[in-house]
């Protein structure tokens, strides 16, 4: 903490009032609310980041230094033992190539059934859509657990059991999405599609033209959450995908969970390997989804 | 576009829906239509080391047959969920690994109709009620035995003087503990004894002490004042410090090892089972050995196991028993249990002994405990009642740790899921 800091800190009603403040660092100090807020942001992000560093550190531990009581915060050598180890059964590349396939195919198709179905919910007057409105809601309540044999038997007569597509399909349509970008859409004014029908705009043409680009902001977000269920899914890719060359990396990852013995140490380091290409992703891309949630958030 | 898309999506959602009703999908139809193509899946769960040996035994069996096999590895926790959906859209596999196989009796393959000659009668004699069906088929094969048993800190058995126990005149419960003890309070370890949180594990000090979930002939047992010493005799060492409690605790009604506390050098004594072999070897810093299971009243451990079985839905059902009975034959299971540190589930295997290329001495001493544990323990862990008393029982005795209820309530509460599992199955 730095003096100026300190000093803002004990003596808060003083530092604000002597406005001819004179320190070796110079320029004025940080206002009372500008420090609390920058120590609350601080203790957030050490909150936020301290299990991944943790399981950062203690992928390089062995199982001995894992059960150590109490537990060291770094590990005896950085010994690349667990990685190897666990590589030799963990083909990590087929898992990210259908993990990225799953997620890059399945959010675009979230994104064209829920923006055509929001629209249509939104913006057309037909017997029966307040109902469908809500039959579309009610299946938010309804977990994949419960009507998981229904779905698999669906799934397994269309052929979609053991592909990816199986894995793409299914999830797809997510009424939390229709939902969103709805109530989305009911903000936007009709006149705007009056005024291009009348221009001799066709529907699909409005949609694709006039509504879409509206609705930045929604499409942003569902996209970033599709992007997160995909990638986080477990149990309905668990069911879907057989052979291992199909496994996304939730799957491949719970493969070590045995009925006797876990060993965390691999599951550390997998699950390590496993956090780095999203890292990059965000890093590399960390303006543009930033700028990106930012512009079209002023519509 | 006038079509608006929710309508299509109901429609889709009804129709999926009433396909769900159909009849046709039940997987009580028999046999189902053969194929000819010479590939099999086998649905897998690991314990570790056994996943390689595995590979090595299909690669060749592939060379030899011609067949060839899909390995599919999931996660323990998923495996009956993985296997019922696949049961129901009648896309089962030819082959499976189960620790259980109850919720699957009705559609397992009848294993006689094709390898009766190589399986019958071949497999530990404990198995034998478990395995076979209503109509006397052979339902499935037990493919892997465990033993439960005590490992021991040998390191700190020496720096205390205490002497290692002796196989051929194995030490009673009380010794145990006292030398358990006396270990931990010169190495200055936190902990005495520790157990799995399990109520498989329990179990073995359960039947050290003379009693059981079940009796032999597959009714309630637990002796009231037998099951009343061990339960009282955990909780004391639990409550005194002598056992780990927070473990117990800790792990709500799930299970979890002890094994890190052992690994970590905190405990002497380590009641688990040799499944824990392989991983040691691998991973304890210290000198360890199997140690023979403590007599109180009786001796001998507790055994428990793996199965391989077939399904009726399968569309390779000779090649599936086929393979089932090549993994399963003396060779293959003695080639197992050495990669694997695995012991063997063949009658003739038990009684000759497995070589092992390391911690044979280890291996073999849970091997010849086989022979000392008291068959009731056979029936009651093949008993298809038992995961569900066992489980009561770990979640009963968590609430005797924590107070809320005296060993003389958890030996009735007990005694009640005993009773209602025994009662479920019928």
């Amino acid at each position: 903490m730095t003096a100026s800091q300190t000093r803002a800190r004990t003596d808060r009603g003083g530092a604000r009032q002597t406005s001819t403040w004179t320190s070796a660092g110079g320029g004025r100090p940080p206002a009372t609310g500008r420090v609390l807020t920058y120590a609350l942001l601080v203790a957030l992000s050490i909150l936020v980041l301290a299990p991944v560093v943790w399981a950062a550190l203690s992928s390089f531990k062995t199982q001995t230094e894992l059960a150590q009581r109490p537990p060291a915060l770094l590990p005896h050598s950085l010994s690349t033992a667990n990685y190897s180890g666990a590589l030799q059964s963990f083909h990590f590349t087929t898992y990210l190539k259908n993990s990225v396939l799953v997620t890059v195919g399945a959010t675009v198709l979230t994104l064209a059934i829920n923006t055509m179905a929001a629209y249509g919910l939104a913006k057309y007057n037909f017997r029966g859509r307040n109902f469908l409105f809500l039959v579309t809601l009610g299946t938010i309540m309804i977990p994949l657990q419960i009507i998981l044999i229904p779905v698999y038997q669906v799934a397994a007569s269309l052929h979609l059991v053991n592909s990816l597509w199986g894995l793409i399909i299914p999830p797809a349509a997510t009424p939390t999405g229709v939902f969103l970008l709805r109530q989305y859409m009911l903000g936007l004014p009709d006149d705007l599609i009056e005024a291009a029908r009348i221009d001799g705009a066709g529907e699909f043409r409005i949609f694709l033209r006039v509504i879409v680009p509206l609705c930045g902001a929604p499409i942003a977000v569902l996209t970033i959450f599709s992007v997160i269920w995909r990638w986080n899914d477990f149990l309905w890719p668990l069911i879907i995908s057989q052979d291992q060359d199909k496994y996304t990396l939730p799957v491949a990852l719970a493969q070590f969970n045995s009925e006797l013995v876990v060993p965390f140490n691999y599951i550390l380091a997998m699950s390590v390997v496993s956090m780095l290409p999203v890292v990059i992703i965000f890093l590399v891309l960390q303006r543009h989804i930033v700028r990106g949630i930012a512009n079209t958030g002023l519509r | 576009m006038r079509v608006p898309t929710p309508t299509v999506a109901a429609a889709a959602l009804a129709a999926a829906m009433l396909a769900a009703c159909s009849p046709g999908t039940g997987s009580d139809t028999g046999t189902a239509q053969q194929a000819n193509d010479k590939k099999i899946t086998y649905v897998y769960f690991t314990d570790g080391p056994d996943e390689q040996a595995t590979r090595n035994l299909i690669s060749g069996f592939e060379k030899e047959t011609g067949i060839q096999v899909d390995l599919q590895i999931v996660p323990f926790d998923n495996l009956e969920q993985t296997l019922q959906a696949r049961l129901s859209g009648n896309n089962a596999p030819d082959v499976a690994r189960l620790s259980d196989i109850d919720p699957f009796r009705d559609d397992l393959l009848d294993l006689n109709k094709y390898q009766k000659s190589a399986l019958d009668g071949v497999f530990v004699d404990g198995a034998k009620s478990y395995t076979t069906g209503k109509n006397g088929e052979l339902l499935a094969v037990p493919s892997d035995l465990t033993m439960n048993g005590p490992l021991i800190n040998v390191d700190q058995f020496k720096k205390a003087n205490v002497p290692l126990p002796d196989e051929q005149k194995p030490w009673t419960w009380t010794e145990m503990v006292a030398a358990a003890k006396k270990v931990q309070q010169v190495n200055k370890t936190q902990y005495a004894i520790a157990m799995d949180v399990s109520g498989h594990r329990f179990a073995t000090m359960l039947s050290e002490f003379g009693t059981d979930y079940f009796t032999a002939d597959g009714k309630v047992g637990l002796d009231q004042t037998k099951a009343l010493a061990a339960i009282k005799e955990f909780a004391d060492l639990n409550n005194s410090g002598a056992m780990p409690k927070d473990v117990w605790l800790q792990a709500g009604s799930k299970y979890k090892g002890a094994n890190d506390v052992f690994l970590a050098g905190q405990v002497p004594v380590y009641i688990s089972g040799n499944w824990q072999v392989s991983a040691f070897a691998k991973d304890a810093k210290f000198t360890w050995a199997a140690a023979p299971n403590a007599c109180q009243e009786r001796c001998g451990g507790y055994p428990g196991g793996k199965f391989m079985v077939s399904f009726k839905q399968s569309k390779h059902q000779a090649l599936a028993a086929q393979f089932i009975a090549w993994m399963n034959s003396a060779k293959s299971q003695t080639q197992m249990c050495q990669q694997a540190a695995f012991l063997p589930t063949r009658k003739d295997l038990i009684s000759s002994g497995i070589t092992y290329p390391s911690r044979s001495t280890d291996m073999n001493v849970f091997l010849s405990e086989i022979q000392k544990t008291p068959a009731d323990t056979f029936a009651n862990n093949y008993s298809p009642a038992f995961s569900d008393t066992a489980n009561a029982a770990r979640d009963e005795l968590a609430k005797v740790l924590a107070g809320k209820d005296t060993p003389e309530q958890a030996v009735t509460v007990i005694r009640a899921a005993a009773q209602k599992a025994l009662e479920g199955v019928k």
